[in-house]
C-alpha cells in the first residue's frame, strides 16, 4: 500500500464519505429517540393502513417492542443499504476508472508506483472507508440506545447485525471495484458498477412485495441481511459472514488481476 | 541514453500496426524532437519508452537496459509532463508537488524555486480549481522535474501559454540540456521544435521518414528564394526568384531598375515545409 495515494485518496473522497456518515446518523439517531416501547400498539395500528407488501419491500416488517429488532427493522431493511450502497458505487468508479479516463492514472504510474501497489491502495481505501462510516455509526447507536434505553439493546446481536451488513456492502463494493479495473470510461465503470446493485435492490423489493417471487431472493445479496435469522442464529451470522466475505475477495481480486494486466487507454 | 530499433506496436484487440519498425537513437543531453501530426504515433511511442504501454515487439534500450526489464526504479530517473495537466485541484500549487515529490526516494529540488522560475511562487498557497489552463501547463511542468530525472519527457509543453511563459519553459529546457538531461519533445508545433531540439525524427502513419537536425534538414530538403514584391499601375504584384543561380538571372535586376519596390524578403523554408515535402502530411 502507498501511504501517500491513500491520503491523496482521502482528501479527494472525504466529503462524500461525511455526508453519508452523517445521514446514517441522522436516521439512527431519529429512530433511536423515536423509540417508545409503550405506543408499540400505535404504531403497529398505522403500518396496518400501509399495504403489507411495501411494508416489506421497505424493510419495516418488525416494528416490534424490543429495541434490537425496532433499530433492525427500521434501519437495515432499506436505509442502511441504500446510502452505503450509493457511497461504494460513487467512490469504486472514482478510485480507478476515473484516474484512467481522465488521465491522472497516467501520472501516478510515470511514478515509482506499480499498477498493484495503486489497486492495492484503492481497494484498502474503499473498504476501510466503509468500515469507518459503519463503526462511527455502531458507536454513535450504542450510546445513544445506553443512554436513553439502557440495558435495552442487545450489544451482540447489534454487532453481528452491523457486520453482515457491512459485509453485504463490501460485496457491493467490490463489484463496483470490479467493474472500475475492467472499464477505461466512467461512463461504464458507473453503469455496470451502478446497475448491478441497483438490479440487486429491484429484485430484493420484487422479492419482498409478491409471495409468488420469494425465490428471487436467492438472487440478491441483499438478501443476507435476514434480520430475524441474525437476531436468532449466530451459525447463520458466521456462515453467512464468510461466504459474503469470499465474494468480496474474489471481487477485489479479480479487479486488481485485471487491472494490473489490461491495456490501458491513457 | 535511448535506442529503439524495430519497433512494432498495436493496441490489444486490432491487427492495425500502430508503430511500423521505427529506428532511433538519442544521445545523453540531446533535446530530441518527436514530430508528426495527430494520431501519427508519437505519444504511442512515448508512452512505449516510459513503459505504460508494455506489449510492443522490438527492442526499446534505456539507459543501457532493455524497457522490460526495468522495474519501478526506472521512475525515479525519469521524469514526465504530459500535454493535459492533471492536478489534485483540491490542493494547493505546493501540497501538489509535495504530494508528488513523496512518491520518490530522492530528496526533491527546491520546491519554491521551481515555483518562483515558473512564475508561480505567488500563488503557491491557492488551489488549483481557480488555475487557468497556462498556470496549470507550468505547474505541471515543473511536477516533472521535481525529482530531478535523468531523462525527460514532455508532450507539447508549451501549449496554452502566452509567449512569456512559453520563452521562460523554453529556456529551462535549454538549461536542462546544458546540465546533461536528455529530454525527449514530442511536439507538432515545429517553430518550438526548431528552437529546441539538437534533432528531429518526423513520424506519420507509424513510420519515421527521416531523422536529422533541423538546420540540416532545411540545407537538404528546403528552397531558399527571394521574394520581391513591386508597384504596376495601381496593382501590387509579386516575383518569387530561386536563391540558387540569382546572379545570372536578369529579372530581378529588371524588377530593380524599372519598377517601384514595395518589399523585398528572403524566403527560407520552414520546418513545416519540409515536413509537408517529406510526408505530404499537414502538422493537424
Amino acid at each position: 500500500m502507498n501511504k501517500t495515494l491513500f491520503k491523496a485518496t482521502l482528501r479527494a473522497n472525504w466529503l462524500i464519505g461525511l455526508f453519508i456518515t452523517l445521514m446514517l446518523i441522522m436516521y439512527t439517531s431519529i429512530a433511536i429517540t423515536m423509540f417508545d416501547p409503550e405506543s408499540a400498539d400505535m404504531v403497529e395500528g398505522m403500518l396496518k393502513m400501509i399495504p403489507k407488501g411495501m411494508i416489506k419491500a421497505f424493510g419495516f416488517s418488525n416494528l416490534g417492542t424490543e429495541l434490537t429488532g425496532y433499530i433492525s427493522s427500521y434501519l437495515y431493511g432499506f436505509i442502511y443499504i441504500i446510502f452505503p450502497v450509493i457511497y461504494s458505487v460513487i467512490v469504486a468508479n472514482k478510485l480507478i476508472a476515473k484516474h484512467v479516463d481522465s488521465g491522472s492514472m497516467a501520472y501516478l504510474l510515470t511514478t515509482p508506483n506499480s499498477r498493484i501497489k495503486i489497486a492495492i491502495t484503492q481497494a484498502i481505501y474503499l473498504a476501510s472507508s466503509i468500515a469507518i462510516i459503519f463503526i462511527i455509526n455502531i458507536v454513535i447507536g450504542i450510546i445513544l440506545s445506553e443512554s436513553m434505553f439502557s440495558g435495552l439493546l442487545k450489544i451482540d446481536k447489534y454487532l453481528s447485525l452491523n457486520l453482515i451488513t457491512y459485509l453485504v456492502i463490501l460485496a457491493v463494493s467490490s463489484i463496483g471495484f470490479f467493474f472500475s479495473c475492467l472499464f477505461n470510461e466512467t461512463k461504464y465503470s458507473l453503469a455496470f458498477g451502478g446497475g448491478v446493485p441497483l438490479i440487486f435492490l429491484v429484485i430484493k423489493m420484487l422479492s419482498e412485495l409478491n409471495t409468488d417471487l420469494e425465490w428471487m431472493r436467492y438472487m440478491t445479496l441483499y438478501s443476507f441481511i435476514n434480520i430475524d435469522k441474525i437476531l436468532e442464529s449466530s451459525g447463520y451470522v458466521i456462515l453467512s459472514s464468510s461466504i459474503i466475505l469470499v465474494i468480496s475477495l474474489i471481487f477485489y481480486i479479480l479487479g486488481i488481476i485485471i487491472f494490473n494486466r489490461k491495456s490501458l487507454s491513457i | 541514453m535511448i535506442k529503439v530499433t524495430d519497433l512494432d506496436f498495436s493496441y490489444k484487440g486490432s491487427k492495425t500496426k500502430v508503430i511500423k519498425g521505427i529506428n532511433f537513437h538519442i544521445k545523453k543531453g540531446e533535446i530530441f524532437g518527436f514530430l508528426g501530426p495527430s494520431g501519427a504515433g508519437k505519444t504511442t511511442t512515448q508512452r512505449i519508452i516510459i513503459g505504460l504501454l508494455q506489449e510492443y515487439e522490438g527492442s526499446v534500450e534505456i539507459m543501457g537496459k532493455e524497457r522490460k526489464a526495468w522495474g519501478r526504479e526506472f521512475y525515479e530517473r525519469i521524469g514526465v509532463a504530459f500535454d493535459f495537466p492533471n492536478l489534485y485541484l483540491k490542493l494547493t500549487a505546493l501540497e501538489n508537488l509535495q504530494l508528488i515529490s513523496s512518491y520518490y526516494k530522492k530528496k526533491p529540488q527546491d520546491m519554491e524555486s521551481l515555483l518562483e522560475r515558473v512564475g508561480l511562487l505567488s500563488d503557491k498557497d491557492k488551489k488549483i480549481d481557480g488555475f487557468s489552463k497556462g498556470m496549470k501547463m507550468r505547474l505541471n511542468f515543473i511536477r516533472s522535474l521535481i525529482h530531478d530525472p535523468e531523462i525527460i519527457f514532455f508532450d507539447e509543453p508549451t501549449s496554452g501559454l502566452d509567449p512569456l511563459n512559453a520563452k521562460i519553459i523554453k529556456e529551462m529546457i535549454l538549461e536542462m540540456k546544458k546540465e546533461g538531461k536528455t529530454i525527449f519533445l514530442t511536439t507538432h508545433n515545429m517553430t518550438v521544435a526548431e528552437q529546441l531540439c539538437d534533432r528531429v525524427a518526423f513520424i506519420v502513419e507509424g513510420k519515421i521518414p527521416v531523422i536529422d537536425s533541423p538546420k540540416e534538414l532545411k540545407v537538404k530538403y528546403g528552397n531558399q528564394s527571394i521574394k520581391m514584391e513591386y508597384y504596376e499601375g495601381e496593382f501590387t504584384r509579386v516575383e518569387e526568384f530561386p536563391i540558387k543561380g540569382l546572379k545570372e538571372n536578369s529579372r530581378p535586376r529588371e524588377i530593380l531598375k524599372t519598377k517601384d519596390i514595395k518589399t523585398i524578403h528572403s524566403q527560407e523554408a520552414t520546418l513545416e515545409d519540409i515536413f509537408i515535402k517529406l510526408t505530404g502530411r499537414k502538422l493537424v
